[in-house]
């Protein structure tokens, strides 16, 4: 388990690593761990990390990346993506599209029946319910404690026949399966192999909560597995955001605009922290660049903005609703603080000029004189428009800089 | 590179260790007693100079000691000039790593 674990962990560091050096540099980290001894495994694996990062920042850009058009057609490609599995997860429109949440619910996603047990609230305030399970007729069935119908407040009928399980149907399954029977309420099936009696139907509309279905099944704790995993509804007070040892969401907090709003002011503040805000400025350059290209930079940033917004919202909401919803607003924040500090850094190192990403990175000067002298990343800009210069150490009197080549320049490039 | 590049104290005892016959990752890091996370960044640095060239060994001398192929690196021409004046200005260097044909004498 600990050998998987520190595979594992370089594995994920190799991802930092680009495609073309990533199976040598995982073949000799992997071989490296090997004469590693256990205790200090976890320590060396995590140097990894380090080293991958160094070799990111070292390599050329990729080339999708270099031209300022490649990199918006790629920046729309993945944005498109993310929009369409948005509108594809049904979970996601759900949460798109529903503007009022039901008010005193809160929600546990990816809970094990077996920590559902053990939640030391009370039990008729709470209820679980797993992801549709099987298909019967064609029909998606999921299935739910009889808390459940407490804790969403259904009018449902009482089952006559107490070995049945309450079935609950949407109204599209009902006119479709049972032709808008008006006397289905109380009708005895057999669903799976198990006696049910019909209890109410439901809006199509009416599910508002994670995890999709058209019918459910209220069945006793102990007819529900264990080990199966699902959702905890639990009916709460407002602001509640722990059940027990479980992070929970009221629903009401979980409209992802508003979230997504939250995480562009913690980004905000945060971005500082982990990058700097300049956008390339160079105050040392004695030539400053005419209004054309000016205009032009300004446009590409606005542009890989607009882009980034709808990656880092429809992104977010996908992974959360595939990974778990609750963790939906620190994932905004965090694809948020990403995405721009992409931007930024992005732009700082494209050609002023022609916007293209500055390649052939040189170490110019000596790291024991780092403080005395200039050291530090050299760029040129493949066209011949000028060179970056990036200070190993910044300070105030060791800023990037760029230095404009004028056409007398030219016959080098 | 130009044979009288200066290295830090860190880069020479890495380049020292690699000399001194430590020729894989966690060899120079047991040698040097330097994390891994400044070892391969400095490795990979100094092979980018051109001061230490590097070579998967033959999978079938790995295999025939039961352990994976290591990766070897080597000093160059450039990597040898360097280390002599590294030596020159850190006259501890060759104590502190010497050689492991010296060890295996004394």
């Amino acid at each position: 388990v600990s050998s998987g674990l520190h595979l594992a962990l370089l594995r994920g560091a190799s991802l930092l690593v680009r495609a073309a050096e990533r199976e040598e540099w995982l073949a000799e980290w992997s071989a490296e761990l090997w004469y590693v001894p256990g205790r200090r495994r976890m320590a060396f694996c995590l140097g990894a990390f380090r080293d991958a990062h160094w070799l990111r920042r070292h390599s050329p850009a990729p080339a999708h990346l270099e031209s300022p058009w490649k990199c918006l057609a790629v920046l729309t490609l993945l944005a498109a993506l993310s929009l369409f599995f948005a509108f594809r997860l049904p979970m996601v429109r759900e949460l798109w599209f529903e503007q009022s949440s039901p008010a005193g619910l809160a929600t546990i996603s990816n809970i094990s029946v077996d920590a559902y047990r053990q939640l030391p609230v009370d039990s008729s305030t709470l209820a679980y319910y797993g992801p549709a399970r099987f298909d019967w007729e064609n029909v998606r069935v999921a299935l739910a404690s009889r808390t459940l119908r407490e804790v969403l407040k259904i009018r449902a009928a009482a089952t006559a026949d107490p070995q049945a399980a309450p079935l609950l149907l949407t109204e599209t399954v009902w006119r479709l399966y049972f032709h808008g029977d008006p006397r289905i309420v109380g009708r005895r099936i057999i669903v799976e192999g198990r006696p049910a009696q019909v209890a109410a139907i439901v809006s199509d509309r009416w599910w508002r909560l994670p995890g999709r279905a058209d019918a459910w099944l209220l069945v006793d704790e102990q007819d529900l597995a264990a080990e199966s995993r699902g959702y905890v509804i639990a009916r709460v007070a407002p602001a509640t955001h722990r059940l027990g040892p479980f992070p929970c969401v009221p629903l009401s907090e979980l409209h992802p605009l508003l979230n997504f709003l939250l995480a562009i002011a913690v980004a905000g503040v945060v971005l500082p922290t982990v990058t700097r805000m300049s956008l390339g400025e160079y105050p040392s350059s004695r030539h400053a660049l005419s209004r054309t290209p000016e205009i032009r930079r300004w446009i590409f940033l606005a542009a890989k903005i607009a882009l980034i917004v709808p990656m880092i919202l429809f992104g977010s909401l996908d992974l959360g609703s595939l990974i778990a919803v609750v963790m939906l607003p620190q994932g905004l924040i965090v694809g948020a603080v990403i995405g721009f500090r992409w931007v930024l850094t992005d732009q700082r190192r494209r050609c002023p000029v022609c916007l293209r990403i500055l390649s052939h990175p040189t170490t110019i000067g000596e790291p024991s004189r780092t403080l005395l002298e200039w050291y530090g990343t050299e760029l040129v800009c493949a066209k011949g428009h000028g060179l970056l210069h990036v200070p190993e150490i910044r300070n105030s009197y060791s800023e990037q800089r760029w230095l404009h080549l004028d056409s007398s320049w030219s016959s080098l490039f | 590179v130009a044979a009288e590049t200066k290295l830090s104290h860190t880069a020479a005892m890495i380049l020292q260790a690699i000399h001194a016959g430590h020729g894989y990752g966690f060899s120079v890091m047991e040698m040097t007693g330097l994390p891994s996370g400044t070892v391969y960044p400095a490795m990979r640095r100094l092979e980018r100079d051109e001061l230490i060239r590097s070579q998967w060994e033959r999978p079938s001398i790995a295999e025939a000691e039961l352990r994976p192929p290591r990766k070897y690196y080597k000093l160059t021409r450039a990597g040898k000039a360097t280390l002599e004046a590294s030596q020159k200005r850190y006259p501890l260097l060759v104590k502190l790593i010497p050689a492991e044909e010296e060890v295996e004498q004394s």
